[in-house]
């Protein structure tokens, strides 16, 4: 059982890995795009290693399935070359840079988690659907409802800065 | 009393946020007068609702905290909303921005405000937080066909987005530390004892004090104000320099209030480094400032310092400083813009120095209320910026840090000197162009008349008001 978890860990992170590298140094867009959607697959899985069957459900229902498909969409209609032109992030700076942004989040989350282990780390533990929905609608109800507020605030300032006004003075 | 009655003031606002939307959809053309009248109506029965309200503790599962603190800042809120919308409206009718989404976009801030000021747990902090910012970023570009308009809103974005990152980033580690988003509780158990949870809750709390100077525009993070501040059509930046930062504080005086001792030393030279910083770089640059917006952006983030200050002091001193002088922030800034919003011309806000030569005689009202409010962000007697400045200096220096009140006087007596200056072109500049701007029009002559008399009035005697806080 441990070694099969091992396994399927190790498969994964190369997916995610091998698909992030692939988001990144590719240089066509759609390419690039491929690699994302590997990576988010990847994440998906280890969302199941972790006893969250519905996080990993959702992740593949919106990540990939709406969030990536939107981006081929805004590809498209912007009629931005596919092929790309993207500069070639040659420098050594650039390089240096994404080290750091990579290394420091990696440090800080490494800390945290090895100074202060929650206990869910050693043994997954399942969130039944019912206690998610339950969390969700009871204590956080007020955020819940406010992220459909600030949704809803977003997507009109969206409409208010791209359209043309409709009356002029 | 049911929890639910505590959300009474947000739901309105959020309805009329989406009353302001609908009704613009259904009339082409509402008449500006009936969507000022609309909106303000929303803003006085939240008001109404909020004085009403009997204090009480954390309501709604622990979401929302309502206590005499809070009510004061949601009633700043209010009001400062309320006033931006009056000096707004018919500034933002003659130069076409009177939309319906000025007055939805304003409620919908407000509403985040609100809720800012009244946060108890770290999601409705983020949230509102970023409710209202993303308002501002739209109401900022309001005048979509001024470059600098979009120019402004391009720069609070960019940064701004990555401060909301440091920021939500900073509640994660927070939570990882303590295993709670419980405000109070989280911060409380950051400095319980335990070594584990203190580096990463210490480390969370940095990131989340680097968001909160990013809004508030504290020094190592203010350059974005000046060009924000001048790019911003000038009630919008009346709203953005008052509202937005009354809320932020009044999550910050929250957050000191629920720092247990030991984290509170390791906080306060941080929050001493801040102040001072603020302070000079907020007064400094403001002696060689000939356009006249930047120079009171400048000044907002000295005022910041100020704040910051009686922040500082706040464990010795309690919060009557903190609040006295947020109200007096509230009043010289909403009456320094919107009075700037109304001497101007519609083809432009007005800026360089020379502009405002003899707009003391052409327009008499809108400059007096110019003048009022910059004599009190100066610090000069009988107005209510020298009670604040007054109140916060003999509270500093209780607290022990007379070191920084030698800073803040510093700081008060250099931007005096911008301020005179700007004062001299007002009274005794030669008029350069006469019948310059349009007449401010009824609803802004009452938010002039307000602000001035409030200025003055709390400034001779500030005895009830003082008493009312402590």
């Amino acid at each position: 059982m441990q070694t099969s978890a091992l396994v399927l860990f190790v498969i994964h992170a190369l997916i995610i890995g091998v698909g992030g590298i692939m988001a990144v140094a590719s240089r066509s867009l759609v390419r690039a795009l491929v690699g994302l959607i590997m990576t988010l697959f990847g994440v998906s899985g280890m969302y199941l290693l972790l006893n969250a069957p519905f996080i990993a459900l959702m992740q593949l229902l919106i990540y990939v399935g709406a969030v990536v498909i939107l981006i081929f969409f805004a590809i498209m209609l912007t009629k931005a070359p596919a092929g790309g032109e993207e500069e070639r992030p040659n420098q050594v700076r650039t390089y240096l840079l994404a080290l750091m942004a990579g290394v420091l989040p990696t440090f800080v989350i490494g800390w945290v988690v090895l100074t202060d282990q929650p206990a869910s780390i050693n043994a997954p533990l399942e969130t039944g659907l019912k206690a998610l929905g339950q969390g969700l609608m009871e204590p956080y109800f007020l955020a819940f409802e406010l992220i459909s507020v600030v949704l809803l605030v977003a997507m009109s300032a969206a409409v208010i800065l791209a359209f043309k006004r409709r009356q002029s003075r | 009393m049911s929890d639910w009655f505590y959300l009474l003031p947000q739901a309105i606002l959020c309805a009329g946020g989406l009353a302001a939307l609908g009704l613009g959809a259904v009339l082409l053309r509402p008449a500006p007068g009936l969507q000022l009248g609309g909106a303000l109506l929303f803003l006085a029965a939240a008001g109404a609702i909020v004085l009403a309200l009997p204090a009480a503790g954390p309501v709604l599962d622990d979401m929302l905290a309502f206590d005499g603190i809070v009510r004061f800042y949601q009633l700043l809120i209010l009001g400062s909303a309320g006033l931006s919308l009056l000096f707004a409206s018919r500034y933002a009718s003659l130069r076409g921005l009177a939309g319906d989404e000025l007055y939805a976009l304003v409620l919908f801030a407000t509403l985040g405000m609100l809720l800012l000021a009244g946060a108890a747990n770290w999601v409705i902090f983020v949230l509102g937080l970023e409710l209202f910012t993303l308002c501002l970023y739209v109401l900022i570009a309001l005048d979509r066909g001024r470059r600098t308009s979009l120019e402004a809103a391009l720069k609070y974005f960019v940064p701004g987005a990555a401060a909301a990152g440091c920021l939500i980033f900073g509640v994660a580690l927070i939570y990882a530390a303590t295993g709670s988003l419980d405000l109070a509780s989280s911060l409380a158990s950051t400095a319980a004892g335990d070594v584990a949870s203190f580096g990463p809750g210490l480390a969370g709390l940095a990131l989340i004090l680097l968001g909160v100077g990013f809004k508030l525009a504290l020094a190592p993070f203010h350059l974005w104000a000046p060009d924000v501040y001048q790019g911003a059509p000038a009630p919008v930046a009346a709203f953005l320099a008052t509202g937005s930062k009354v809320a932020v504080y009044a999550a910050l005086l929250r957050l000191v209030a629920a720092l247990p001792a030991d984290a509170w030393q390791a906080l306060a030279p941080v929050f001493w480094l801040l102040s001072a910083a603020t302070l000079l770089a907020g007064s400094l640059p403001a002696l060689t400032q000939t356009r006249v917006k930047r120079l009171l952006a400048y000044s907002s983030v000295a005022q910041m310092g100020y704040l910051l200050l009686a922040l500082l002091a706040y464990p010795a001193a309690g919060p009557a400083p903190v609040m006295f002088y947020a109200a007096a922030y509230v009043l010289m800034d909403l009456g320094a813009f919107g009075s700037l919003g109304l001497l101007s011309p519609v083809s432009g806000d007005l800026d360089a120095l020379e502009g405002f030569a003899g707009l003391g005689r052409t327009r008499p009202w809108p400059a007096a209320v110019l003048a009022v409010s910059l004599l009190s962000l100066a610090g000069l007697p009988l107005t209510m910026g020298f009670v604040g400045k007054f109140v916060v200096f003999v509270a500093v220096v209780r607290a022990g840090y007379p070191v920084l009140a030698g800073i803040g006087i510093l700081g008060a007596v250099v931007a005096a000197g911008a301020y005179l200056r700007v004062l001299g072109a007002l009274y005794f500049g030669r008029p350069v162009h006469a019948g310059q701007g349009q007449p401010p029009g009824p609803a802004a002559y009452v938010a002039l008349g307000l602000v001035g008399a409030l200025i003055v009035l709390l400034g001779i005697v500030p005895g009830p008001l003082l008493g009312l806080l402590r």
